[in-house]
């Protein structure tokens, strides 16, 4: 039996596919003789590792620019990131998710993240799911960085 | 004399040691280390890293291999300036620290680093530094319209059979040796795919690093200085002036 650990990140197998540098370097790393095999460890490597995953469970990802430069002065966020395909498709049987910046041009507030979920529930149902998600995930939690998570919904 | 430009493209700079430690960090070498710093590290707050466990077993089949893959959080001690743009990350053996955009200068970078590692020698006495490494991510975005690839870098990735304009996508990594071997240079240049057709981006990963641990602890001054210079002259290597004029706009 051979035990890997590694700082790493589940769903890490389907990154390689992924049209980003976080996963073309996991596989030329992969053929590096060990002096030249680690890199410093970067937050930019960390947030597109994660963007990275997001792709490989099909999010779809809006204003990439941005988004990484919020995550950046955010990074407490970055490993939350990883929860979120599993806590949406837990309370709302969908994997359809957009993952966003939204600021108000009128207003000089921060940007921020949003996760805007595609579902076909009836609004009454995903209103509730939404709550239920918020209560059980977000607010039970004391971490404020998980606070910085904002979920919307999109009625099909 | 560092060249600086007014918006310059770093999205990252890491300054990154791993020393050899004999014993685990205590609490109060941890408590002490960030007594040095705390003045120009206010903010404490812990790093969350998702760990990954893979038990392989040669006589399964790689599906019952899967079930036994295992995902936990480890944290790691981090420490932030008042405006959260400089930061330390502190995990065993290997400190790091850390600016984000936007980027100032190396003659404001360096007594930082110097700060965070005499604190870290003085209160850790590690026995020796096994790996040093400085790691500039610069993200460049460019006018799409009428892109030329040749009018902003200077970087060779040509296939005879294919016309180099009616290229889409690129990635690139190499690794060279540097200071007799004793260092070296992995450089990763790729394009971001980012949604936005006005505008083209590409990432230049330069990380220089130690990569001979022959390094005593009282030399890391000498070592981190000629590192940058070298790290500067491939990055000015790489961009055009096209570019350059970008930076400094």
């Amino acid at each position: 039996m051979t035990t890997l650990a590694m700082d790493n990140y589940f769903g890490y197998i389907g990154l390689d596919n992924v049209l980003a540098p976080s996963a073309y370097e996991r596989t030329w790393n992969r053929s590096l003789v060990a002096p030249f095999l680690p890199s410093s460890k970067s937050f930019s490597a960390r947030i597109d590792t994660a963007l990275a995953f997001l792709l490989s469970k099909n999010v779809f990802i809006e204003e990439r620019l941005l988004l990484e430069d919020i995550l950046a002065n955010n990074s407490g966020i970055v490993a939350h990131l990883y929860d979120v395909p599993t806590k949406v498709a837990e309370y709302f049987k969908t994997n359809s998710i957009e993952f966003g910046v939204f600021s108000d041009p009128d207003s000089n507030d921060t940007p921020e993240i949003y996760f805007e979920i595609e579902t076909n529930l009836s609004p009454e149902e995903a209103n509730s799911q939404l709550s239920l998600l918020n209560r059980e995930w977000i607010l039970s939690s004391s971490d404020e960085d998980l606070a910085k998570l904002n979920f919307t919904l999109k009625f099909v | 004399m560092p060249k600086t430009y007014k918006n310059p493209p770093l999205l990252e700079a890491v300054c990154e040691f791993r020393f050899d430690t004999e014993n685990i960090n205590s609490v109060d070498q941890i408590t002490n280390f960030y007594e040095t710093i705390k003045a120009l590290f206010p903010v404490q707050k812990k790093g969350k890293m998702s760990q990954l466990e893979v038990k392989i077993d040669m006589e399964k089949t790689p599906e019952e291999n899967r079930k036994n893959i295992s995902q936990d959080f480890y944290e790691f001690e981090q420490y932030y300036s008042s405006d959260e743009k400089y930061s330390v990350q502190l995990d065993g053996g290997r400190v790091s620290i850390h600016r984000i955009r936007p980027y100032t200068s190396w003659s404001e970078f360096f007594p930082i680093i110097q700060t965070v590692r005499d604190a870290y020698i003085k209160s850790f006495n590690p026995k020796s530094v096994g790996r040093i490494g400085i790691r500039y991510i610069n993200e460049m975005v460019l006018p799409s319209l009428d892109f030329s690839f040749a009018d902003y870098f200077h970087l060779e990735a040509s296939i005879p059979s294919l016309e180099v304009n009616s290229r889409q996508s690129i990635f690139l990594g190499s690794v060279y040796e540097q200071n007799g071997g004793n260092d070296a240079i992995k450089v990763q240049f790729a394009d971001k795919q980012q949604g936005d057709i006005e505008v083209k981006a590409f990432v230049l990963d330069l990380d220089y690093f130690l990569a001979k641990p022959i390094i005593q602890l009282d030399a890391l001054d000498e070592w981190l200085i000629q590192a940058h210079t070298n790290i500067e002259s491939v990055f000015e290597g790489i961009v055009t002036d096209k570019t350059k004029v970008i930076f400094d706009a």
